[in-house]
């Protein structure tokens, strides 16, 4: 009974949705609300609507790889020397073309299969911006300048490096992910089903995945449409003349704009007349590392402890970096 | 007993909320509104989302009366349900909710002069100056032929353009390779100085600016709208000082420099200038 009434439940709730889609022609309460509400409410979706299909990439390969993809075979891919392991991974990174909404859970389901957490956190700093895509459009928005593409991915490259390092020198390969009291060892495996339920688990698992992810990317569209909408990038310029305080205005702004790694290069290019090559390319190279969206993601699914460290660790090797760039080259 | 219930019930709100986002996107992009919101070179991983949300969707709607409960968890070795309160569930849903319902219901608002000002706006990309020298650390996926490649094509497709631009009487500024005319124009103003110009964008003034002062601007869109950068062209029309900001128009004019907070950028002298409705669209990618 109570499944046949559940059912009914949601015919209904479909038939409401479907008459918004078909009857209501745009209500005429645009005129009531304050367009800048709009505004928001437009930029919010936008960002949920363009990261809809690469969180849905990220979470089948994340349910692929639960079902298919076994332990050992992720222990036999990674070198028995922990550092050994750093520089392979910076450069599987850079094939890997996935951004920053897909990488995560991706990473989460590897690290559970028992990849190294040093290295799990090179592929979450690396990936997005190691790939071709990210630098051809990084090249096409400073066309003048192309030097800003190779030192993008030069520093990226480094930098991976480092962090990697630094995670693996912090917290070694202690485990960092949330683990919850569900996971009892009696449960029965996925992959010890038959192949017919290993594709139903892995659309199961995929959806549950998605709202286990959705929340935060909601909430964090959410900030960025507001800050997108209300914020006067104005008052950041004035603060550009500083060398040393710069980068860190352009970090922190990266960090709350919260933008796919294939697009920033061209809002960074719009600051191109105010901000020193220095400061554009903490932009560059900061926000897709860590940004507002991916930060809730994170602390989602690691320690909130290790997700304060990681990101420190992160913003001190990016600033110290940047600055050691900007004395050494410019 | 309990538990189930309550999983039949998870799976049935999420089903509602996955077809609720199937709605959504079905509607913008049989509309074609979906160009308000995201730039066209990825609407086809829109309609990736459309099926993927469709399957997921009626799976869960299916998972309801699954008879063996080992079903309604997925087994993963993660706790996609840890109890909540009916409160913290019910703000859980709200938030997916949320979207598919604003998405049905507000119509897209087009980007404005209001979010100019606080954007500013981009009046050149040739003002840019920094070591043209690549460094030596960099390393990148790319092999050399690749850029060579990439460069000779911009190169010639760049070439290609300057010279249509130079042979051409009057000088279309059109939507398709917007872009691409004003970044030359941009470039090397004193090549085009004196070519008649036709552009279409709204009209925007800065503070600072003179009465027949005026911005004709654009957004580019790059992927969604939250990464849209204002391009604009300075122009002056000593005839029309009353044009009001966000105003549609089409000018027609000639192309001069001028001096702009410091910097040199192109600037239209207006012969004419035409009111226009919004075009379809607004946005340039």
């Amino acid at each position: 009974m109570r499944k046949y009434s559940a059912f009914l439940l949601s015919l209904l709730s479909l038939g409401i949705l479907l008459y918004f889609l078909l009857f209501v022609g745009f209500v005429r309460i645009q005129d009531a609300i304050p367009p800048s509400f709009l505004h928001v409410n437009t930029i919010f979706l936008s960002i949920v609507l363009e990261a809809l299909p690469f969180i849905f990439l990220g979470v089948f390969a994340s349910a692929l790889i639960q079902t298919f993809v076994t332990e050992e075979t992720v222990q036999r891919c990674i070198p028995k020397n922990p550092l050994m392991a750093i520089v392979p991974a910076v450069i599987v990174s850079a094939i890997f073309p996935v951004c920053e909404c897909a990488i995560i859970p991706v990473i989460r389901r590897l690290l559970k299969k028992g990849m190294p957490l040093h290295v799990g956190v090179i592929f979450i700093v690396g990936a997005p911006i190691l790939n071709p895509i990210v630098f051809a459009s990084t090249y096409f928005a400073f066309h003048s300048t192309p030097a800003i593409a190779y030192t993008r991915m030069g520093l990226a490259f480094v930098l991976a490096i480092i962090i990697g390092g630094l995670v693996y020198m912090f917290y070694r390969t202690r485990d960092q992910l949330k683990w919850t009291t569900d996971e009892l060892p009696n449960r029965p495996l996925a992959s010890q089903q038959t192949d017919r339920k290993n594709i139903k688990a892995v659309f199961y698992h995929a959806s549950d995945e998605f709202f286990d992810m959705g929340k935060f990317l909601i909430v964090g569209a959410m900030i960025a449409s507001l800050v997108q909408t209300f914020l006067d990038r104005t008052l950041i310029t004035g603060l550009a003349s500083d060398d040393l305080f710069s980068p860190l205005v352009m970090m922190g702004f990266a960090f709350i704009l919260s933008l796919c790694s294939e697009a920033d290069a061209f809002v960074a290019a719009s600051f191109a007349h105010t901000f020193s090559a220095g400061s554009l390319l903490a932009f560059l190279v900061y926000g897709p590392m860590l940004d507002l969206k991916g930060t809730i993601m994170l602390f989602a699914y690691f320690r909130a402890k290790f997700v304060l460290g990681f990101m420190a660790i992160i913003t001190v090797s990016v600033y110290v970096l940047i600055l050691l760039y900007q004395y050494l080259f410019l | 007993m309990q538990e189930e219930r309550n999983d039949s019930s998870h799976a049935m709100f999420r089903g509602i909320i996955l077809l609720g986002f199937f709605l959504l996107v079905f509607r913008l992009l049989v509309s074609g509104d979906i160009r308000y919101y995201i730039a066209p070179k990825m609407i086809p991983f829109s309609y990736v989302a459309l099926v993927i949300l469709l399957a997921l969707g009626v799976m869960q709607l299916w998972r309801i009366s699954a008879k063996n409960p080992d079903e309604l968890h997925c087994n993963c070795g993660f706790d996609h349900n840890p109890t909540r309160s009916p409160f913290q569930t019910f703000f859980i849903y709200a938030l997916f909710v949320l979207p598919v319902l604003t998405g049905l219901w507000f119509p897209p608002a087009v980007l404005d002069s209001s979010i100019v000002v606080n954007r500013g706006i981009k009046y050149g990309a040739g003002l840019y100056a920094m070591p043209a020298e690549p460094t030596s650390n960099s390393m990148s996926a790319f092999s050399e032929e690749d850029l060579e490649e990439i460069d000779a094509m911009r190169e010639a497709e760049r070439d290609a353009l300057k010279a249509e631009l130079v042979n051409s009487e009057k000088i279309i500024v059109d939507d398709e390779r917007y872009l691409d005319i004003m970044s030359a124009l941009i470039a090397s103003p004193d090549l085009y100085s004196g070519k008649e110009i036709e552009i279409i964008g709204f009209v925007y003034k800065e503070p600072e600016f003179d009465q027949n002062q005026l911005v004709i601007a654009r957004f580019s869109v790059t992927c969604c709208i939250a990464d849209a950068v204002v391009l604009g062209l300075l122009a002056s029309a000593d005839d029309h000082p009353n044009l009001k900001e966000d105003q549609w128009v089409k000018a027609t004019g000639h192309l001069s420099k001028t001096t702009f907070n410091g910097l040199h950028t192109p600037s239209l002298l207006i012969t004419e200038i035409e009111e226009i409705e919004q075009p379809e669209y607004p946005y340039v990618y």
